[in-house]
């Protein structure tokens, strides 16, 4: 009862807050992004047979993932730096 | 003075950081699945013990043998380790493969029971304690050659299953197949009331056989099943245990009709006698994990008569009522815990996020996603195999090696 109440009320807030973001429609991907990915997609489906894509995919992403995760990591810690006694 | 501090200050980080972000490639790369859990996941109520089958790895080569012609035994020698407590029953998985293109259907639990009824006796033997070899297990068995007659079961013998012969449908007194989420067979093996606590004290480790065997055999019931398999002479039937994540054969079941005709089933076929099954694997290695014993939780109800006979009350129990108590305040509701990630979901398809996770996805699925090849590479079956395969394995470990070269490098020159 009283977890549930505080994660009711902690879900009140949220659910205030993120009304806005909720008013807005669905995002729907434009055709022409679609069309341009399944492009991508019809090459390396013809590309496999002699080059591994998988891997070569895999590490992409990897490498994309580590630096998106740096630079929010840089981000929120210049953030965190804005605030008083934070140097 | 200063310098080294802020050094010492970013290896901190470092410490920090690097794992957090090796954390964070973890969770979201496409290599997540290597981190799941292998844990397989069993289904276990409270009085069902899912028996979790290791197969042997390289079983020796067992000449495949019936053990006693024409009769109507079927022998699964089988080793259990562990020891099976406070429970009644026992679960173990078959998967049957197809039967000369017709697959095995496993019959709803409440259908009616025909397959069951098949098991006229289902019994779990000791023969010898699981110290002994797996040469001198076949020897007492009688399998190796010279066949022994009759067959040398140990005194301790154990019968799960003595039913009667005829229950129209599933009942508690027959085992009892049962089709799972993932289209295998369980068969349910509960033992009758009154023995339960035999069984219980007697399974313990070692080696066992399940035996097989019934003299009741239906006559008039079998229309039920010969729409699940219907087979002709000389037919193999494989059934299979259900590993921990795949299914791996566990017998061999040549079919060699002497009757000439089709046999119907193979349960039917066990105990009709007209050729038993025959083991070619020469045993199954059973280990499973008892469910935990639950404390019988009392009544938390309000009782009547003098407050002193409260603790005396059986019914009554102050622990289960604390329990309640603690439970109601401070276990948060599934609903309310779950509203969450409903209300993440939403925010997933609104604007901006919607956005990258889009992208994201698009690309997550940008090489499975099912589009036509632009252009298509002739291809040279023996050129592909000798040459183009090895190349690719070749390159893939080529650009693993450069891209962990690569990632040394990159978090050595990350700066914080």
């Amino acid at each position: 009862m009283i977890t549930t109440g505080i994660i009711n009320a902690f879900y009140g807030i949220v659910f205030i807050i993120s009304s806005p973001l909720r008013l807005l429609d669905n995002v729907v991907m434009p055709d022409a992004f679609n069309a341009s990915m399944a492009t991508v997609s019809g090459y390396l489906r013809a590309l496999d047979t002699i080059l591994p894509i998988d891997t070569i995919l895999t590490l992409l992403f990897i490498s994309v993932g580590i630096e998106v995760a740096y630079l929010s990591y840089k981000l929120v810690m210049w953030i965190v730096r804005r605030f008083p006694t934070q140097s | 003075m200063e310098l080294q501090a802020i050094k010492l200050q970013n290896r901190s980080y470092k410490r920090v950081v690097i794992p957090f972000l090796v954390a964070l490639i973890a969770l979201f790369s496409p290599f997540k699945g290597v981190f799941a859990s292998a844990t397989p996941t069993v289904d276990m109520t409270s009085n069902e013990i899912p028996l979790v089958y290791q197969l042997l790895q390289n079983p020796p080569n067992f000449t495949q043998k019936r053990y006693n012609n024409d009769t109507e035994l079927w022998y699964a020698p089988i080793k259990i380790t562990n020891t099976i407590t406070g429970v009644n029953s026992i679960k173990m998985k078959f998967k049957a493969t197809a039967l000369e293109g017709q697959p095995f259907v496993c019959p709803d639990t409440g259908i009616d029971g025909g397959w069951s009824r098949k098991f006229a006796e289902i019994e779990l033997h000791k023969i010898a304690d699981a110290s002994m070899s797996y040469d001198n297990v076949f020897l007492l068995m009688g399998i190796n050659p010279p066949n022994i007659d009759p067959f040398p079961l140990a005194t301790n013998s154990i019968k799960i299953y003595n039913g009667t012969y005829g229950g129209g449908t599933n009942t508690t007194a027959n085992p009892n197949w049962r089709k799972n989420t993932d289209g295998t067979c369980s068969l349910y093996l509960t033992e009758p009331i009154g023995d339960q606590a035999t069984l219980i004290n007697q399974i313990d480790s070692g080696w066992y056989i399940l035996r097989f065997a019934g003299t009741a055999v239906s006559s008039t019931s079998n229309s039920n099943f010969n729409s699940y398999v219907n087979a002709e002479d000389n037919d193999t039937m494989k059934i299979s245990l259900l590993g921990d994540n795949s299914y791996d054969t566990v017998i061999n079941a040549e079919g060699v009709n002497g009757a000439g005709s089709p046999f119907v089933l193979w349960s039917n076929y066990i105990f009709n006698g007209y050729a038993p099954f025959v083991p070619s694997f020469p045993y199954m290695e059973f280990s499973y994990t008892a469910p935990p014993i639950i404390e019988k939780e009392g009544s938390c109800n309000p009782f009547s008569g003098d407050i002193s006979s409260a603790f005396l009350n059986t019914e009554f129990s102050l622990k289960s009522c604390l329990s309640q108590i603690a439970t109601l305040l401070f276990i948060p509701s599934s609903t309310s815990t779950a509203q969450f990630s409903n209300l993440v979901e939403t925010i997933k398809q609104k604007p901006p996020f919607g956005w990258v996770v889009g992208t994201f996805d698009s690309l997550y699925n940008i090489n499975t996603v099912d589009a036509e090849p632009i252009f298509i590479l002739e291809q040279v079956t023996p050129i592909t195999d000798t040459i183009f395969d090895p190349i690719k394995l070749a390159l893939s470990w080529l650009l693993y090696f450069t891209f962990a070269f690569y990632l040394f490098k990159r978090f050595k020159d990350i700066t914080i």
